[in-house]
């Protein structure tokens, strides 16, 4: 085991080459980060194509710069203009622009910086720890529990990406469908294929994801004539001192809440679906709500900064945890980094940490690393941000749409590719114009082929559909699904009713049936508990409806 | 399991969607004086991904003639005039950004990572 860190450490350590990507890849994600409308998922998704002639681990390496680097790059324009770079950090604008504001500048970047990186630290040594023991649990799931996992993971994605959950689980049934085209795995058989040659190895992941996100969001960035034409930034702000020492020695003496967001953020990473946008925002209202000057909030308090930043750093190495134990994205930025592995033919799943352990703790490895390029690059990252500021937007989409089309192309050296991710701008375009969530698109696309091979396993191995409901795993998992398609129905409803009252336990109580069956010890006292916590909601909730009736 | 059982589930989950789909959208009140009509859409919104669209078909439709270098200078400079206006000084600061931004990437991709662009027909008989 320490032979293979050690290797995984100087593949990434001291392979210059590799280094030199990462920087480069963290440079690209903290401007990626800190420029309204561009993503950190859109940062690694234009990285791809960069990473074909790259070995698997700098290819990952630098995907995982961009990452963690864009995390920390949206904090940048939000202090600095009032305009978080990314949804990540929407909830540091609260208190970082005023801070600045105040005449503070290096001291509000300072806390920024120190509270991702920290944030991102404890992230980075949970991942290591968790993900090869959830990686074990894994080894039980068979297709059943696989399939229903999948299902599960489209489910959520539908139900926190918000809106319309009905157009959410079109636009997963519509991905899910992109994925069939072609020659199906198991028979060999055609389908959709209307008599294109083209249309027989199906839809490449890479170009469908590059049109459905990437495409789609710069039409989106050009629509408006105006602001197309002004720079991307009309108050770019003003170079700044960061205060390393002053923001380090406040973070230490807010530990707790600085622990409490980074579980937050690692959390919600786990969670499919669920990113930084959701994180730092839930991270904030938690410190809001622990802390003795909540009045302070929204004016500058320091915890208001370190909370959301410590979060979603922190989300990046929860949602790694799902891709490297499971194999199933946590997000769209996951999602790329599955397709990246996929396209080196490495496939991962529960046995990948044990099949390419080299190549597993290198990402453990490069997530650390990336962190401190995170904060070496900030001072120098912020001048490159000053400058591309002043550039408008229609310059950026022009050449960006230009690069997407060679980017494709480079994949297999078909121009077919390039239509293909034309058509799936469009598509992706129009859909964001009549509210349909992208991020279940994505998934479905990803995760379509494998949830069909599960199934198809299934049912080779026996008729019985029942199978599905009856194994505990897979239970737990459909459980898992209605209780995430039922959660924005729970969100509506009125404080108080009889729905948002039963929803926590029935659901607490739901997904302890399948642990009872499960033959672990563990799992049996865990089961226990969840059932004493859902009759314990209950009993509140009736002594609670009992003295309002009174 | 047979080739067409996923898909068939898939496509029968997306006619019941469509359908609750449908019968929420009948079911909801709209208030018929601002429910507009297509007539009422403002298409003009549209414009620039419209020209983007364009711009990208014949980009794509001439690409084995122009290539990959040419093809994607004349692709960038069309669509940076389109959205950006045209005079002579915006002009030449458009050639210079599609020629220098298409250059170095055509570089990288072709050097840098060995990939070989569709080099063009005009080039190539040139």
């Amino acid at each position: 085991m320490i032979d293979v860190i050690l290797q995984a450490f100087a593949s990434i350590v001291f392979d210059p080459v590799t280094l030199g990507l990462m920087l480069v890849g963290t440079l690209a994600g903290i401007l990626a980060g800190a420029i309204p409308g561009f993503t950190i998922a859109m940062g690694v998704i234009l990285t791809l194509p960069f990473t074909f002639g790259m070995t698997a681990i700098q290819g990952l390496a630098t995907m995982l710069g961009v990452f963690v680097g864009g995390f920390s790059g949206g904090l940048m324009s939000c202090m600095l203009t009032g305009i978080p770079g990314t949804p990540s950090s929407v909830a540091t604008t609260f208190d970082g622009f005023p801070l600045v504001r105040s005449g503070k500048p290096g001291l509000a970047l300072g806390l920024g910086l120190w509270s991702s990186f920290f944030g991102g630290m404890i992230s980075a040594v949970i991942l290591v720890a968790l993900a090869p023991q959830l990686a074990f649990l894994g080894l039980e799931f068979g297709p059943w529990d696989y399939f229903s996992l999948i299902i599960f993971a489209l489910t959520i994605t539908v139900s926190l990406s918000g809106g319309n959950i009905v157009k959410g689980l079109i636009a997963g049934l519509l991905g899910l469908f992109a994925a069939t085209v072609g020659e199906d795995e198991i028979n060999g058989v055609a389908r959709f294929t209307f008599g294109f040659d083209e249309f027989k190895q199906g839809f490449a992941f890479l170009p469908v994801l590059i049109g459905l996100f990437a495409f789609s969001q710069l039409l989106t960035d050009v629509e408006d004539d105006k602001r197309a034409k002004s720079p991307l930034m009309e108050k770019s702000g003003t170079l700044v001192r960061v205060e390393h020492r002053q923001a380090i020695a406040i973070i230490i003496k807010r530990w707790i809440n600085l622990f409490r967001s980074s579980f937050i953020g690692i959390f919600t990473g786990i969670l499919p679906a669920a990113g930084g946008s959701i994180s730092n925002i839930l991270a904030y209202d938690q410190a809001k709500k622990a802390s003795k000057n909540r009045s302070n909030f929204g004016k500058g308090e320091y915890d208001g900064i370190v909370a959301p930043e410590a979060a979603n750093n922190a989300t990046a190495g929860g949602a790694l945890i799902m891709m490297m134990a499971l194999g199933i994205p946590g997000d769209i930025v996951t999602a790329v980094m599955l397709g990246a592995l996929m396209i080196h033919n490495i496939i991962p799943g529960p046995t990948f940490i044990q099949d390419e352990p080299l190549l597993a703790y290198g990402v453990f490895i490069a997530f650390f690393v990336a962190h401190f390029f995170m904060v070496g690059l900030q001072a120098f990252s912020l001048r490159i941000f000053l400058l591309v500021t002043k550039i408008p937007m229609y310059v950026l989409a022009s050449v960006i749409l230009a690069y997407c089309a060679i980017g494709v192309f480079a994949l297999h050296n078909v121009v077919f590719d390039i239509w293909v991710m034309f058509f799936f701008g469009v598509i992706g375009y129009f859909m964001k114009k009549l509210g349909f969530p992208l991020a279940p698109m994505i998934l479905g696309v990803v995760l379509g082929k494998l949830a069909e091979l599960n199934l198809a396993r299934a049912t080779g191995i026996s008729d019985d559909l029942l199978l599905f409901f009856l194994r505990p795993w897979s239970l737990f998992f459909l459980i898992m699904a209605v209780i995430s398609v039922i959660f924005p129905f729970y969100q509506d409803a009125e404080r108080g009713s009889k729905f948002s009252n039963i929803y926590v336990p029935a659901s607490v109580f739901a997904l302890a049936v399948p642990l009872l069956f499960m033959e672990s010890v563990t799992r049996l006292i865990i089961a226990l508990i969840m059932v004493g916590i859902s009759f314990y909601f209950i009993y509140k909730s009736f002594i609670k409806n009992k003295l309002l009736k009174n | 399991m047979k080739a067409s059982y996923w898909p068939r589930i898939i496509l029968w989950l997306l006619s019941i969607m469509s359908l609750v789909m449908l019968v929420k959208s009948f079911a909801n009140k709209i208030d018929s004086i601002n429910a507009g009509s297509f007539s009422q859409i403002n298409y003009m919104q549209f414009k620039n991904a419209l020209i983007c669209f364009g711009m990208f078909i014949f980009f794509l439709t001439f690409l084995e003639y122009l290539g990959m270098l040419l093809g994607g200078i004349i692709f960038v400079f069309g669509l940076l005039t389109f959205l950006g206006g045209f005079s002579i000084k915006k002009s030449t600061n458009h050639l210079i950004i599609s020629v220098v931004t298409i250059g170095v990437m055509w570089s990288i991709f072709t050097f840098g990572l060995k990939v070989i662009l569709p080099e063009g027909e005009i080039i190539r008989i040139w």
